[in-house]
């Protein structure tokens, strides 16, 4: 049948992309990792899961796209590894939800980064996800295994908390 | 809930531009995705040699290219790199072609500077070897298409089973597969695995538990060794994954972290392997197993934060 002809082995496709792929997984994930060695880190698991996906027959369709999305699922596995050795999980969770007061201000991109660096991990995740990708409140649920109201608590006290690390860094 | 029409938030979006990292690290995980594949590399990718390519690149010519590009693309499962470069008077100048991991280009005849294709010559000068996942179906989509069968497939040529054919453009081509491929023989586990999530990662482990007969004097020595803090229940926090000591005299157990628990908890009673009843905790869902040889592990599928 000609329509299986043009199935192409994804280990194949996975190698025919790979020079082309590594730098948009890597320009997704440097900006969002404090240092080059974590991003690299988790460069190489995107693309070591990538092959035991394919080796699993688990991938629809081997594209950069696809690739970048694993990269995300890597961040927030990462995160979540952060989340666990600080410990500070369950005092986050605990804390009562803060109204949110309109705060307009000019955020300068470099410092955000730091920002979100000194933030709790979880916060990061939350931020990252929805500001920095771009994604609706639903999808940063989806990745962070959370139902949409929490996720709407979590950015709230996200956004509050990085507030304060913003606010109160021009002393530090 | 809103959003403020003024949210600064908003100035943080930073869509994915491309940074190359070192090509020390881009090589030597290029390696590492090559041998993880189980693809034999013979050779480091050379310097001098564009990315994408091999050291020679075959350089094809046909009196109707266009049909050629489909019937490449039909029989072999090419693609097209680019578009063709089309000349003016409606020639194809030149295609570039992808088989799995090689390339080839293709062009129409032009006589006039001494580019004409077999159809035009007596016999051969070139042949192409190629490799497929399966000869048989090759051979027969290619003959659908109007290849002519100059030796029909066998078995034991150089240890692949291969046959030659001409195709309708008068190219010659052997075609194989190697007998020892057997692509089903990986494919398999991965299909019958449940949990869709879980299927796309390696699984990972998600606490682990020491057990003791004194684990009081377990803890002390661990502090020792580790300067691990025990937090309450023989809690340790400063591992990865963390852990603990076993209060109350049960052996070590490790808890793997998946999805859909329920499935999986099928699979390893499928396997031979017997359940305990499902948990629940505020840590999530668990379910004690053990493998028919009486390995005891936990299936944990994580409350969201954990």
């Amino acid at each position: 049948m000609p329509s299986e002809a043009v199935v192409e082995d994804p280990g194949d496709a996975l190698l025919a992309i790979y020079d082309r792929a590594v730098p948009e997984v890597y320009g997704y994930l440097l900006p969002r990792c404090p240092n080059r060695t974590t991003a690299e880190d988790l460069t190489a698991e995107t693309f070591l899961a990538a092959v035991s996906a394919v080796q699993r027959d688990a991938v629809p369709q081997m594209t950069v796209a696809w690739l970048v999305g694993v990269a995300r699922h890597k961040l927030v596995d990462h995160w979540r590894r952060q989340g666990r050795e600080e410990r500070k999980l369950r005092a986050v969770e605990s804390g009562v939800v803060e109204a949110e007061d309109p705060w307009d201000r000019h955020l300068d991109a470099h410092r955000a980064h730091d920002v979100l660096d000194r933030i709790a991990p979880q916060f990061r995740a939350a931020l990252t996800l929805r500001y920095l990708d771009g994604l609706s409140v639903p999808e940063v649920a989806d990745l962070l295994g959370r139902t949409v109201t929490a996720t709407e608590a979590l950015l709230v006290r996200a956004k509050a908390a990085f507030r304060r690390e913003y606010d109160g860094g021009d002393d530090a | 809930m809103p959003e403020p029409v003024h949210d600064p938030f908003r100035s943080l979006e930073r869509p994915v531009e491309p940074i190359a990292p070192s090509a020390a690290f881009t090589a030597e995980l290029r390696g590492r995705v090559e041998r993880a594949l189980g693809r034999a590399t013979t050779s480091p990718r050379l310097a001098h040699v564009p990315s994408g390519f091999t050291a020679i690149t075959p350089y094809l010519a046909v009196r109707d290219a266009r049909a050629a590009i489909t019937f490449y693309q039909d029989v072999f499962g090419a693609r097209l790199e680019d578009e063709p470069i089309i000349m003016d008077d409606g020639r194809v100048g030149h295609s570039a072609l992808r088989i799995g991991d090689a390339v080839f280009f293709m062009a129409d005849e032009f006589p006039e500077i001494g580019v004409v294709s077999p159809e035009s010559n007596d016999g051969w000068s070139t042949s192409f070897v190629v490799y497929v996942p399966d000869v048989d179906a090759a051979f027969e989509r290619a003959v659908a298409r109007g290849a002519v069968v100059e030796r029909p497939v066998a078995d034991g040529q150089h240890g692949s089973r291969a046959g030659w054919l001409r195709d309708p453009f008068g190219h010659r081509w052997n075609i194989g597969t190697p007998e020892s491929t057997d692509a089903s023989a990986t494919v398999d586990l991965g299909e019958r695995a449940p949990g869709p999530a879980a299927a796309s990662e390696p699984v990972q482990l998600g606490y682990y538990t020491l057990g003791s007969p004194d684990p009081s004097g377990s803890q002390a020595f661990f502090a020792g060794l580790f300067r691990w803090r025990f937090e309450g229940g023989g809690h340790i926090a400063d591992s990865d994954p963390p852990g603990g000591i076993e209060p109350d005299g049960q052996p070590s157990t490790l808890y793997f972290r998946i999805g859909e628990i329920e499935s999986y908890a099928a699979r390893v009673r499928e396997l031979g392997g017997t359940t305990a009843p499902l948990e629940r905790n505020p840590s999530g869902l668990s379910i004690a197993c053990e493998d028919p040889a009486g390995v005891r592990f936990i299936l944990w599928e994580p409350a969201p934060g954990y």
